[in-house]
Protein backbone atom coordinates (compact mmCIF):
# COMPACT_ATOMS: atom_id res chain seq x y z
CA UNK A 1 0.00 0.00 0.00
CA UNK A 2 1.32 3.46 -0.92
CA UNK A 3 0.76 6.64 1.07
CA UNK A 4 -0.36 8.53 -2.03
CA UNK A 5 -3.08 5.90 -2.57
CA UNK A 6 -4.68 6.54 0.80
CA UNK A 7 -3.87 10.15 1.75
CA UNK A 8 -6.27 12.82 0.45
CA UNK A 9 -4.00 15.64 -0.71
CA UNK A 10 -6.70 18.33 -0.55
CA UNK A 11 -7.40 17.42 3.08
CA UNK A 12 -3.82 17.82 4.34
CA UNK A 13 -3.49 20.54 7.01
CA UNK A 14 0.14 21.68 6.96
CA UNK A 15 -0.14 24.24 9.76
CA UNK A 16 -2.79 23.16 12.21
CA UNK A 17 -3.63 25.67 14.91
CA UNK A 18 -5.69 23.43 17.20
CA UNK A 19 -5.26 23.81 20.96
CA UNK A 20 -6.74 20.46 21.94
CA UNK A 21 -6.88 16.88 20.74
CA UNK A 22 -10.62 17.13 20.09
CA UNK A 23 -10.26 20.32 18.11
CA UNK A 24 -7.48 18.75 16.01
CA UNK A 25 -9.60 15.71 15.23
CA UNK A 26 -12.59 17.94 14.40
CA UNK A 27 -10.51 19.96 11.94
CA UNK A 28 -9.13 16.85 10.27
CA UNK A 29 -12.54 15.24 9.83
CA UNK A 30 -13.81 18.60 8.55
CA UNK A 31 -11.01 18.73 6.01
CA UNK A 32 -12.02 15.31 4.65
CA UNK A 33 -15.59 16.57 4.35
CA UNK A 34 -14.47 19.79 2.65
CA UNK A 35 -12.42 17.70 0.22
CA UNK A 36 -15.63 15.86 -0.68
CA UNK A 37 -14.42 12.53 0.67
CA UNK A 38 -16.98 12.13 3.43
CA UNK A 39 -20.58 13.25 3.27
CA UNK A 40 -21.67 16.19 5.45
CA UNK A 41 -24.31 13.98 7.06
CA UNK A 42 -21.64 11.47 8.15
CA UNK A 43 -19.25 14.04 9.60
CA UNK A 44 -20.56 14.10 13.18
CA UNK A 45 -20.84 10.31 13.42
CA UNK A 46 -17.26 9.84 12.20
CA UNK A 47 -16.00 12.57 14.51
CA UNK A 48 -17.72 11.15 17.55
CA UNK A 49 -16.50 7.61 16.76
CA UNK A 50 -12.89 8.82 16.58
CA UNK A 51 -13.19 10.75 19.84
CA UNK A 52 -14.84 7.76 21.52
CA UNK A 53 -11.99 5.59 20.33
CA UNK A 54 -9.48 8.04 21.85
CA UNK A 55 -11.26 7.71 25.19
CA UNK A 56 -10.37 4.01 25.20
CA UNK A 57 -6.70 4.89 24.91
CA UNK A 58 -4.68 7.49 23.09
CA UNK A 59 -3.56 6.82 19.54
CA UNK A 60 -0.52 8.98 20.23
CA UNK A 61 1.92 6.17 19.48
CA UNK A 62 5.13 7.99 20.31
CA UNK A 63 7.90 9.99 18.60
CA UNK A 64 5.53 12.93 18.22
CA UNK A 65 3.03 10.98 16.12
CA UNK A 66 -0.65 10.15 16.51
CA UNK A 67 -2.98 8.03 14.39
CA UNK A 68 -6.57 8.80 15.41
CA UNK A 69 -8.89 6.47 13.53
CA UNK A 70 -12.23 4.76 13.14
CA UNK A 71 -14.07 2.46 10.81
CA UNK A 72 -17.24 3.68 9.16
CA UNK A 73 -19.70 2.02 6.76
CA UNK A 74 -19.90 5.09 4.51
CA UNK A 75 -16.36 4.72 3.17
CA UNK A 76 -15.37 2.00 0.73
CA UNK A 77 -11.64 2.55 0.81
CA UNK A 78 -9.22 3.90 3.41
CA UNK A 79 -9.22 7.69 3.72
CA UNK A 80 -6.30 9.41 5.40
CA UNK A 81 -5.47 13.01 6.09
CA UNK A 82 -2.35 14.46 7.64
CA UNK A 83 -2.06 17.43 9.97
CA UNK A 84 1.14 19.05 11.19
CA UNK A 85 1.17 20.98 14.44
CA UNK A 86 4.26 23.15 14.59
CA UNK A 87 4.37 23.80 18.33
CA UNK A 88 3.13 20.39 19.50
CA UNK A 89 -0.17 19.24 20.93
CA UNK A 90 -0.97 17.33 24.11
CA UNK A 91 -2.44 14.08 22.81
CA UNK A 92 -2.03 12.06 26.03
CA UNK A 93 0.46 10.00 24.06
CA UNK A 94 1.81 6.69 25.28
CA UNK A 95 5.28 8.19 25.72
CA UNK A 96 3.95 11.40 27.31
CA UNK A 97 5.41 13.59 24.56
CA UNK A 98 3.55 16.22 22.54
CA UNK A 99 2.35 15.35 19.05
CA UNK A 100 3.50 17.18 15.93
CA UNK A 101 2.33 14.77 13.22
CA UNK A 102 -1.19 13.34 12.95
CA UNK A 103 -2.46 10.81 10.44
CA UNK A 104 -6.24 10.50 10.74
CA UNK A 105 -7.59 7.27 9.26
CA UNK A 106 -11.18 6.35 8.32
CA UNK A 107 -11.40 2.74 7.20
CA UNK A 108 -14.20 0.64 5.72
CA UNK A 109 -16.33 -1.07 8.33
CA UNK A 110 -15.83 -4.67 7.36
CA UNK A 111 -12.25 -4.96 6.15
CA UNK A 112 -9.90 -5.18 9.16
CA UNK A 113 -7.10 -6.36 6.87
CA UNK A 114 -7.19 -3.11 4.88
CA UNK A 115 -7.19 -1.08 8.07
CA UNK A 116 -4.16 -2.97 9.41
CA UNK A 117 -2.30 -2.59 6.12
CA UNK A 118 -3.03 1.14 6.20
CA UNK A 119 -1.62 1.41 9.71
CA UNK A 120 1.36 -0.70 8.66
CA UNK A 121 2.09 1.63 5.75
CA UNK A 122 1.79 4.78 7.85
CA UNK A 123 3.91 3.51 10.76
CA UNK A 124 6.56 2.05 8.44
CA UNK A 125 7.26 5.57 7.24
CA UNK A 126 6.76 7.29 10.59
CA UNK A 127 9.38 4.99 12.06
CA UNK A 128 11.96 6.80 9.95
CA UNK A 129 13.44 9.80 11.74
CA UNK A 130 14.25 11.39 8.38
CA UNK A 131 10.63 11.07 7.24
CA UNK A 132 9.31 12.60 10.46
CA UNK A 133 11.81 15.41 10.28
CA UNK A 134 11.10 16.28 6.63
CA UNK A 135 7.36 15.98 7.20
CA UNK A 136 7.46 18.43 10.10
CA UNK A 137 9.21 20.94 7.86
CA UNK A 138 6.38 20.84 5.32
CA UNK A 139 4.50 24.11 5.09
CA UNK A 140 2.14 23.49 2.17
CA UNK A 141 0.02 20.62 0.89
CA UNK A 142 2.41 20.38 -2.06
CA UNK A 143 5.43 20.04 0.26
CA UNK A 144 3.79 17.17 2.10
CA UNK A 145 2.56 15.52 -1.08
CA UNK A 146 5.98 15.71 -2.72
CA UNK A 147 7.49 13.97 0.31
CA UNK A 148 4.83 11.25 0.20
CA UNK A 149 5.52 10.65 -3.48
CA UNK A 150 9.23 10.49 -2.79
CA UNK A 151 8.96 7.90 -0.03
CA UNK A 152 6.42 5.87 -2.02
CA UNK A 153 9.04 5.47 -4.75
CA UNK A 154 11.60 3.99 -2.35
CA UNK B 1 14.70 -22.74 35.08
CA UNK B 2 17.65 -21.34 33.17
CA UNK B 3 17.00 -17.60 32.80
CA UNK B 4 18.94 -17.47 29.55
CA UNK B 5 16.68 -20.00 27.79
CA UNK B 6 14.58 -18.60 24.98
CA UNK B 7 10.93 -19.35 25.58
CA UNK B 8 8.82 -19.60 22.46
CA UNK B 9 5.12 -20.20 21.93
CA UNK B 10 2.94 -20.11 18.83
CA UNK B 11 -0.59 -18.83 19.05
CA UNK B 12 -3.39 -18.10 16.61
CA UNK B 13 -4.60 -14.51 16.82
CA UNK B 14 -8.24 -14.74 17.85
CA UNK B 15 -8.99 -11.02 17.92
CA UNK B 16 -11.69 -9.88 15.52
CA UNK B 17 -9.86 -6.70 14.55
CA UNK B 18 -6.39 -8.23 14.51
CA UNK B 19 -3.35 -6.63 16.09
CA UNK B 20 -4.68 -3.07 16.04
CA UNK B 21 -3.38 -0.04 17.90
CA UNK B 22 -5.15 -0.65 21.20
CA UNK B 23 -3.93 -4.24 21.40
CA UNK B 24 -0.41 -3.14 20.47
CA UNK B 25 -0.42 -0.57 23.27
CA UNK B 26 -1.54 -3.31 25.67
CA UNK B 27 1.32 -5.51 24.48
CA UNK B 28 3.77 -2.69 25.15
CA UNK B 29 2.34 -2.11 28.64
CA UNK B 30 2.52 -5.84 29.42
CA UNK B 31 6.14 -6.22 28.38
CA UNK B 32 7.48 -2.88 29.68
CA UNK B 33 8.04 -4.11 33.26
CA UNK B 34 9.91 -7.13 31.89
CA UNK B 35 13.67 -6.70 31.49
CA UNK B 36 14.42 -9.32 28.87
CA UNK B 37 13.83 -9.18 25.12
CA UNK B 38 10.33 -10.04 23.85
CA UNK B 39 9.74 -10.60 20.16
CA UNK B 40 6.54 -11.29 18.22
CA UNK B 41 6.97 -13.01 14.88
CA UNK B 42 4.40 -13.11 12.07
CA UNK B 43 5.72 -15.01 9.08
CA UNK B 44 8.94 -13.33 8.03
CA UNK B 45 8.26 -10.23 10.09
CA UNK B 46 9.64 -9.72 13.60
CA UNK B 47 8.62 -7.05 16.07
CA UNK B 48 10.21 -5.88 19.28
CA UNK B 49 7.21 -6.11 21.60
CA UNK B 50 8.30 -2.87 23.30
CA UNK B 51 7.81 -0.91 20.08
CA UNK B 52 4.38 0.26 18.92
CA UNK B 53 5.87 0.98 15.51
CA UNK B 54 7.32 -2.53 15.18
CA UNK B 55 4.11 -4.20 16.35
CA UNK B 56 1.91 -2.25 13.93
CA UNK B 57 4.15 -3.28 11.09
CA UNK B 58 3.26 -6.93 11.67
CA UNK B 59 -0.17 -6.07 10.16
CA UNK B 60 -1.45 -9.27 11.78
CA UNK B 61 -5.11 -9.87 11.01
CA UNK B 62 -7.55 -12.25 12.69
CA UNK B 63 -6.37 -15.84 12.35
CA UNK B 64 -2.71 -14.88 11.96
CA UNK B 65 -0.20 -17.35 13.37
CA UNK B 66 2.04 -15.50 15.77
CA UNK B 67 5.10 -16.69 17.65
CA UNK B 68 5.94 -15.09 20.97
CA UNK B 69 9.56 -15.28 22.12
CA UNK B 70 10.88 -14.08 25.46
CA UNK B 71 14.08 -14.55 27.38
CA UNK B 72 15.06 -13.81 30.95
CA UNK B 73 13.64 -13.80 34.43
CA UNK B 74 9.85 -13.93 34.24
CA UNK B 75 9.76 -14.88 30.57
CA UNK B 76 7.17 -17.58 31.14
CA UNK B 77 4.75 -15.16 32.78
CA UNK B 78 5.08 -12.61 29.99
CA UNK B 79 4.60 -15.28 27.31
CA UNK B 80 1.51 -16.56 29.14
CA UNK B 81 0.01 -13.07 29.35
CA UNK B 82 0.61 -12.32 25.67
CA UNK B 83 -0.71 -15.73 24.61
CA UNK B 84 -3.88 -15.16 26.64
CA UNK B 85 -4.31 -11.70 25.08
CA UNK B 86 -3.82 -12.94 21.51
CA UNK B 87 -6.10 -15.94 22.10
CA UNK B 88 -8.93 -13.65 23.13
CA UNK B 89 -9.01 -15.08 26.64
CA UNK B 90 -8.77 -11.71 28.36
CA UNK B 91 -11.01 -8.67 28.23
CA UNK B 92 -9.31 -5.46 27.17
Amino acid sequence: MRLTEIVVKEAIIPDMQADSKESAIRQMVGSLKNAGKIKPEDEEAILSAIIKREELGSTGIGWGCAVPHTKHPSVDSILVTIALHKSGLDFQSLDGEDVFIMFLVVSPWDRPGDHLRGLETITRHLKSEDFRSFLRQGSTQDDVWDLLMEVDEK
Amino acid sequence: MDDSALLSRSVTLQLEQGLHIRVCSLVVSLVTPFDGPVTIRHGEKRADANSMFDLLQLAAGPGAELTIEAQGDGAEAVVNKLAALFSGEVEY
